[in-house]
């Protein structure tokens, strides 16, 4: 018996080593460490150049919690955010309930609506600078349509570049949330649609009573990633404007990288990084509580 | 007069509003394809005309062009993108069978921690990283940008495929034990192979992911070593302001190995990317 309890033991321990080490591993190499570091550097005045600093306590966080250009970047990424969960849900839905048709013109363009997601945000925010640029194809259009007084440049005026990288960081998000959509959609059996026909229902009613509640996951799978997204983005501002005109455009996460490695504050830098860790672990658990209570 | 049900009728107007809606949707591709095909002179004169003359310069200008490297980069960045897909998907795939195989305290803290994982952005760890990767000496090298990377996606990976796993039957495992087979026998020839569709969410998931980084390549790689395509189009973009048909011409070239693996396997992409919605 004691002899068969080793051995069992000892398999299960290599097979532990086996199939759970590895992951394990590179998962602590990668990220573990990494945020222990980070947790680490946060409280230092860190130069990354001689990996070493005195310890300053939480003097770091008291100077971004202090920042006003850390407020104003958070203010900044939380406007883009309300519009992202805004356009993803509202353009998104109307977009899916317009192409909801299994016919091969509609899958093609669901196909085109997609696109955009599979770009890289270098791609997408450069085609739209070429568009937005002052001499770009945007104010080309407004002289051709006699709308000269509506040309500005658009990414030189902080309000404009704002506006610009809001509506750019959305574009590729209506497209996704299309998609989404549209897979709520004909998740619906027809025959509830069916029933609610035979039975005099308009189809605003029937959106109402059937549709909407039936699309609660994907508004809840469109809205946790618009959030998440939302709270970390940067590409778009980092290629279209920079961050700027004066600071504008500017986003915690673009923030971190640029106090870290172009000005070498990396204590600072990294307390950014953990009270950006922190909004979004909790926006994750109230999500999570959030979606855990509607399952019941 | 009796109307037949048939949710995919689509009236004539339906069609026309979907068109127009798609096609103002997709301009900006529009006007990114058709000046990859015009001079230089051309798109600043026209920038939204059709190509004419229809010119395939910039395309070819931007393979053959040595300083820009690009057929080794496009050759570089399929061969990192493939070893981070493979071991992210294989680690995964094993953590995630052990993981819904063995439930206990140990496997829930786990759990927990790699979930914590799925909320860090990649700017958190960034700098850290760097020292890490300093430190083992690695900085610098393919290896610290696959370690970086897989690492990243493990949780990704484990979460999708211990649901996947959860939902075969125990009875599986348990008829190959009986057959004498060990646990990695039972995973590698019997589970592995029926966890298919998660593998491809997660593979695509990741492949586009790591395609399409910038940032990561930048910093881990350092301008010493050969470059990933996006780090290598991001740090262009700032030479070639005046030179539009080339940069449009290497944004075409970056994208469309993506854009082709897209239209091949379209249901599968799009819920790969769906799955998405867990990696915070």
């Amino acid at each position: 018996m004691s002899k068969f309890l080793s051995r069992q033991r000892l398999n299960g321990a290599q097979t532990f080593a086996v199939l759970g080490l590895p992951g394990i591993a590179l998962y602590a190499v990668a990220v573990i460490i990494p945020l222990t570091l980070a947790i680490r550097y946060s409280l230092l005045d860190f130069n990354l150049l001689t990996s070493k600093g005195p310890f300053v306590g939480l003097d770091n966080y008291r100077d971004v919690l202090t920042d006003p250009d850390f407020w104003s970047a958070l203010g900044f990424t939380s406007v883009l955010t309300v519009y992202l969960l805004l356009a993803a849900n509202i353009g998104g839905l109307l977009l899916a309930l317009l192409l909801n048709r299994r016919r091969r013109v509609f899958n093609g363009l669901r196909t085109i609506a997609f696109v955009p997601s599979i770009l890289s945000g270098v791609v997408l925010a450069y085609i739209w600078s070429t568009i937005l640029t002052d001499k770009g194809v945007l104010n080309n259009t407004l002289g051709l349509l006699g709308l000269a007084e509506l040309q500005t440049s658009w990414l030189g005026t902080p309000l404009a570049a704002q506006a610009s990288v809001i509506f750019i960081s959305g574009w590729p998000s209506i497209g996704f949330s299309t998609v989404v959509y549209l897979a709520g959609l004909q998740s619906i059996p027809s025959e509830l649609l069916e029933a609610a026909s035979v039975d005099g229902a308009g189809p605003v009613r029937t959106f109402r009573a059937i549709t909407w509640p039936l699309l609660q996951p994907s508004l809840f799978v469109v809205s946790t990633m618009m959030i998440i997204g939302g709270v970390k983005s940067y590409d778009v501002s980092a290629v279209l404007t920079g961050g700027g005109p004066a600071g504008a455009t500017d986003t915690p996460a673009l923030q971190i990288l640029r106090h870290g490695f172009e000005e070498n504050r990396a204590g600072f830098a990294n307390a950014q990084a953990i009270i950006l860790l922190s909004i979004i672990v909790l926006i994750s658990v109230v999500g999570y509580t959030i979606s855990a209570k509607r399952e019941k | 007069m009796t109307h037949r049900y048939d949710p995919d009728h689509a009236s004539p107007m339906r069609y026309i509003v979907a068109i127009a809606a798609i096609a103002a949707y997709a301009l900006p591709l529009y006007l990114a394809i058709i000046n990859t095909f015009k001079t230089n002179e051309q798109i600043i004169a026209d920038p939204g005309g059709a190509p004419a003359p229809f010119t395939m310069g910039n395309v070819i200008n931007v393979l053959t062009n040595p300083e820009s490297d690009i057929p080794p980069t496009l050759l570089r960045t399929s061969l990192i993108t493939l070893t981070v897909v493979t071991l992210v998907v294989l680690l995964g795939a094993m953590l995630g069978y052990y993981v819904a195989r063995h439930d206990s305290a140990a496997t829930r803290v786990l759990m927990l921690t790699l979930l914590l994982g799925l909320a860090v952005p990649a700017q958190v760890l960034l700098i850290p990283l760097t020292q890490t990767f300093r430190g083992l000496g690695i900085m610098g090298t393919y290896a610290a940008l696959i370690i970086s990377d897989v690492g990243f996606f493990v949780p990704f990976s484990v979460l999708i495929f211990s649901r996947f796993v959860r939902s075969i039957p125990k009875e599986l495992d348990e008829s190959a034990s009986i057959d004498g087979a060990g646990p990695l026998r039972s995973f590698f020839l019997i589970i592995f192979p029926l966890t298919r569709p998660a593998a491809a969410s997660v593979a695509i998931f990741v492949s586009v992911w790591v395609w399409n980084d910038f940032v990561n390549p930048l910093i881990l790689l350092g301008p010493a070593t050969g470059t990933t395509i996006m780090a290598g189009l991001y740090r262009t973009l700032g030479q070639y302001t005046s030179d539009f048909g080339t940069t449009f011409a290497y944004m075409f070239v970056a994208s469309v190995p993506l854009l082709i693996l897209f239209l091949a396997l379209q249901r599968s992409f799009i819920s790969g990317l769906t799955s998405g919605s867990t990696k915070g």
